[in-house]
Formats: structure tokens, sequence, C-alpha cells
């Protein structure tokens, strides 16, 4: 039952059924082209539910061997980047976020010892350095301070 | 005409007009490396500090920027499947494939030459046939526009080789994630979630970091990346020659790619991830082998590269004649030919032919230069996807969250960007891809804006069939979107029907035996 396809679908499904209540309140103009895609969506979504119950492969989310737990680490770390930069600015917490990055991506032999914390530090201040200075002062990008230095 | 030729021959070889070109060149090469940093941006940045230049030297410069960043986008879509700018999505398909069978220079070497082919072409249709093209530009209305969209997104047929009803269905999400924010014509404000920043809409290019380059990040992170690398560079001695040998050999491609870059070009608002996409299509169409495309040809590369690059030059032929941008990069140059006091049009050819005339070969040096300068350095950016994994993941990283805000300065589109890649890499394990929901992204305000408007005018004229199905260009539309829909199925049928019969010669030689 749950396959790729499956999955798939209830999800196309779900959001015709989401843009659909939305849709309601358009104007005709305004609506014409969301309801001609809402209906392709749901029509694709039933084939695929359809598809998806005649085939028996089980979705698996992980392939053996995945580095799983390095992923979820990678999405926490950027997660917290975004939530991270209106408080203390992009230089400030880039140099953290590229630093902890660069420590959980290296071999686990230099993430125990002091030495791979001290090039992870270093990598991730000169990346956040280098690319602050270009846009910056090179591409006249205005880059948050942060609430915490503004 | 001749006059003008050999004024803007002497001017563009000038030592001081050569440096500019060289550095509007780097720069643009390194703006369009960058996700999230556009050549209009780039150009509008550039314009303030030209016009304290003279007209010439400052629309040299302009040349070079905007060549430049044409070369440059294809260098992160080839070495980490990002493209730099939205003109590179098709690069991705087989750029990075090649890149990660040890053969990025190679891959980068046929963008570079590939490039050079679309901009020469290109500049040669800008001087020798603006005039009639233009003409040809203005005759596309709200159907031609709708059914242009349409003839785009059968291109999902060609993306989606591994499952069409997925790729349909990713295609038909990102139609629909282009209605985000205020309708174009009615004025509604759609699934904005009500939040105020998304009245605007979802920008290109958030998208294409999010999709394209987050979902690529965690599954290098997933598998580990080999030995602590994200792919082996692999050096080849006579590289450089064996890849222009392997080009040259297909001048049909390379010509034919250029023409529908120029073509797209000079349409209004239609840019370069049109041109790209559509130059790819056609070349898996027209190939002996579609079954390798994907999986990192360079006919692949060469066909949207070529395109690509010569968009630029098509964009600036309704610019020069009528004063029409047919991009936004030349909406910025147009912006630039006003504050040198120089109007559209006759007088562009006449009073400032020499300076016009400047202009046009700039590109045309420009690509040159531009050759040079990529190939010289492909052997340096293939070695890039050599640097450890734990320093390059950090540094894309950054340059993702840094390019969406950098767009519009808006801290919003981090969050969009970031959504869309956790969206897109679920995306991809339930075996969707990226291309077709993009191109939906793209295609869909053409599509809205051409049926709301055919829709009016339509009812005002009596009658809505006859405006969608009864002008000769929107029929020529519907001819080629037809083609490209039944292609892949016809194409599909005539393998199988000639594996049946090997397979049937196959066995009758055995019993034979």
């Amino acid at each position: 039952m749950w396959n790729s396809d499956t999955i798939s679908a209830l999800l196309v499904l779900g959001i015709t059924v989401f843009g659909y209540l939305e849709a309601k309140n358009f104007s005709y103009y305004g609506g014409v082209f969301v309801s001609w895609v809402l209906l392709i969506l749901f029509i694709l979504g039933v084939v695929l539910l359809a598809k998806g119950l005649f085939q028996h492969k089980p979705f698996k989310f992980w392939k053996e061997g995945a580095h799983s737990w390095q992923v979820a680490g990678v999405v926490v770390i950027l997660a917290g980047y975004i939530l991270l930069i209106p408080w203390a600015g992009f230089l400030v917490s880039s140099a953290v976020v590229l630093s902890l990055l660069c420590l959980l991506l290296s071999p686990p032999a230099r993430r125990r010892s002091w030495r791979g914390w001290l090039v992870s530090l270093s990598v991730g201040v000169s990346i956040t350095l280098l690319f602050y200075v270009i846009f910056k002062y090179g591409l006249l990008v205005p880059l948050p301070p942060g609430v915490l230095f503004s | 005409m001749l006059e003008n030729f050999l004024f803007a021959v002497s001017q563009i070889l000038s030592p001081a007009n050569l440096l500019l070109l060289i550095t509007g060149g780097i720069g643009g090469i390194i703006v369009g490396c960058l996700p999230g940093l556009t050549a209009t941006m780039a150009l509008a940045l550039l314009v303030p500090f030209t016009f304290t230049m003279e007209a010439t030297s400052g629309l040299i410069m302009l040349g070079g920027l905007y060549v430049g960043a044409m070369f440059g986008d294809a260098i992160p879509a080839t070495l980490i499947n990002t493209p730099g700018t939205p003109s590179a999505i098709a690069t991705t398909f087989d750029g990075y494939p090649l890149a990660k069978k040890g053969l990025a220079q190679q891959a980068l070497i046929t963008n570079a030459f590939s490039s050079l082919c679309g901009g020469v072409i290109g500049t040669i249709v800008l001087l020798t046939l603006s005039p009639p093209l233009s003409e040809l530009g203005l005759k596309f209305g709200p159907p031609e526009y709708f059914w242009m969209a349409i003839f785009g997104l059968t291109i999902i047929g060609t993306l989606a080789s591994d499952s069409i009803l997925k790729g349909f269905t990713a295609g038909a999400l990102g139609l629909l994630l282009s209605t985000v924010g205020i309708s174009p014509i009615a004025g509604d404000v759609r699934f904005t979630l009500g939040l105020p920043s998304l009245q605007a809409g979802i920008d290109l290019m958030v998208a294409l970091i999010g999709f394209f380059c987050i979902p690529q990040i965690l599954e290098m992170v997933e598998t580990g990346a080999k030995e602590y690398h994200i792919l082996q560079y692999r050096s080849e001695r006579g590289i450089f020659w064996k890849t222009i040998r392997e080009l040259v050999a297909k001048p049909v491609l390379l010509i034919r790619s250029a023409l529908i870059g120029v073509g797209i070009g000079i349409i209004p608002g239609a840019g370069g991830n049109i041109a790209s996409l559509v130059s790819y299509n056609e070349a898996v169409r027209w190939s002996k082998h579609p079954e390798e495309f994907g999986k990192g040809t360079l006919e692949g590369i060469a066909a949207t590269e070529s395109a690509n690059c010569s968009v630029v030059q098509g964009s600036l032929i309704p610019m020069l004649t009528l004063g029409i941008p047919g991009s936004p990069a030349a909406a910025v140059i147009l912006g630039a030919l006003l504050l040198h006091g120089m109007r559209p049009g006759r007088e562009l050819y006449t009073t400032f032919g020499d300076i016009t005339h400047t202009f046009i070969l700039s590109f045309f040096l420009g690509v040159v230069v531009m050759f040079i300068l990529t190939s010289l350095g492909s052997k340096y950016f293939a070695r890039m996807i050599s640097v450890p994994f734990q320093y390059l993941v950090p540094a894309i990283v950054f340059l993702s969250i840094i390019g969406s805000y950098a767009i519009r300065n808006n801290l919003l589109d981090v969050t969009i960007m970031f959504l869309f890649g956790l969206g897109g890499y679920l995306l991809r394990k339930l075996g969707f891809h990226s291309g077709p929901l993009v191109l939906g992204l793209i295609m869909g305000p053409f599509a809205e804006q051409g049926l709301v408007q055919s829709l009016l005018i339509g009812k005002a004229s009596g009658s809505v069939l006859k405006v969608m199905f009864g002008r000769p260009l929107s029929l020529v539309l519907i001819v080629l979107s037809i083609i490209s829909i039944l292609w892949p199925i016809v194409s599909a049928w005539r393998t199988r029907s000639v594996k049946e019969k090997k397979k049937e010669e196959e066995e009758y030689n055995s019993v034979e035996l």
C-alpha cells in the first residue's frame, strides 16, 4: 500500500484540495488558470493512486548505508541558521554555522581531535569573510547586521 | 555600413577597450558562477559606472559582462548541479552526469565552445537580419504566448524519462506554484498564506536554488560522498582538441541550437531558460542516440549552451530596432543607451551607427575572449570538485543562503528556498525530478497571462476559439506541440520494433545454426 506512487498521489491530492478551497474565492479571470491546473493535478493524482494500488514495492526513505543522522544534522543546522540570521546577523551566524557544518561533515577521526575543531573553525570563518566582503563591498548587497549588533 | 564596421573594429581593438571588455567578462563569469546573482543585476550595478565613460567604452564593458555571465552560469551547473542563472537549468541535465564520470573538464570545454558558436552565430544574425526579425517578434500576441508555454511544457516528456506521469505531475505542481501572488489581470491575491512578501510571487532564482542546490547537498551528505570528495576529477591529455573535434563534427546541432536561441530571444519576455530547454528538447528529438541524453552526453550540453548564449543577441534585436527589450538584461542595456542619449530605432543605425556597430562587435569579440578564458580556466574550475567535501558543502550552503537573500534582500526568500529544498529532497525520494517542476514555474506566467488575455480578446471579438486556434503563428506552435508530445512515443515504439526485429533475427539465426 505505502509505495512511492500512493504517497505521491496522497500528497498531490492533498495539495489539490487545499488549492480548491483557496481558489473558490478567486474571481473568474483570477481563477480560470488555477482551476485548469488543479483539475489536471487531480486527474494526475488519481492516476498515480490507481498505479500505486497495483504496485507492491514498499517505499523506503533511506537507502542502505545512508548517513541519515548527518542529513538530519545538516537540516537542523540549516533551520537554525535561518532562525539565527535575524538575531545574530549574517556575519556571526554564518561563521558559527559553517564551522559546525564543516565539523559535522569531517571524517570521524578528525571530528574527535582538537585540530579538526580548529580547522573547521578557520574554514567557517574564512569562507564567511571572503563571501561577506565580495557581497557587501563588491556587489553592494546590504546584509542584515542582526538585532544584537545593530 | 562598411565605414561603421571599420570604425567599430578600430575601437574594439584599442588596448583600453579590450581591457574593459576582459574586465567586464571576468566580472560576468564571477556573477554567472554565483547562484542568486543574475546578469541583469550585474548590468544594473555597472550602468552607473559606465555613465562617466565614453559611450563606446561603456557599452563594450556592458557587452563583455553580459556575455561573461552567460559563460559563467554553466560552471556551477556542471560542477555542483546548481545553475548559476536560470538560463543554465538544462546544462545540469548532462553537464553534471559528465562531471560525475570524472569528465568535468570536457563538459566545461563543451560549454565554452558551444557558447562561442552560439555567440558568433547570434552576432551574425544581429548584424544582418535585425529589422525583419524584430517585426516577427512583434507578431507574438497573447494566444501565441499561451501556445509557446504549452510547447515549452511538452519538453517534460523528454525531461522525465523515468516516469512521464510523475514528470507531468511535477510540471503541474510547478504551474500551481507559479500562480502564487497577485494574479496578472484580475489582481486576486492567491496562495500567499497572509504573507505580504509573497504577493510579488515566488522568485524563480529562489526556487532554482531551493530545488536544485539543497537536495543535491542533502544527497551528497546522505551518500557520504566517496572518500570525502564530491566527485573525482580525471586529468586527460589532449582533452581540449579531442572535445573541439567532437563538437565541430556536429555543425547542424550547434547552428540549430543557436538559431533557436536567437528566435526565442527576439520574443519579449522569453529568455535563456526557455531557449535552452527548447533547444535541449530538439537535440533529443533529432539525435540518433536519444537514450544517451541525461546521462552525460556532449550533445545535450552543446545544445543548451549554444542556445543560451545566442539568446543574448536575439534579445537585443527588438531592443535595438524597436526599443522593446527581449529580456530583463536587454532592458538594462536599453537604459544605458538612453543614458548616453541614444534612442532605439533607425537613429541607432544611422546617427549612432558607429557606436551601435562597436557595441554589436563587442559581443563577437566578447564570446571569443570568454571562450579563451573559460577554456584556459576549465582545468582549474574542474579541480574545484576535488576540494574535500567538508569544505565545499559549507561553501555551497553559504552561497545558497546569501544568493537567495541577495535577490530581493528578503529573509523570507531564504526560508522559502530552504522549504523548497526540503520539498525537492522529498520529491526526489518519491521519484520526481526537479526539472519539470521548475519548467512549470517558468512557463506558468506565460501560459496564464496568454490564456486570460486571449479569453478577454475572444469574448470581446465574439469567438474565443478563433482567437486561440485561428492565428497562423498559433497554429505553427500547436503543430510543434503535437509533434513534441508524439515524438517520444513514436521514438519509443520505433526503438521497440527495431529491438524486436533484431531479437527475431537472432532467434531465426540460432534455429538455422
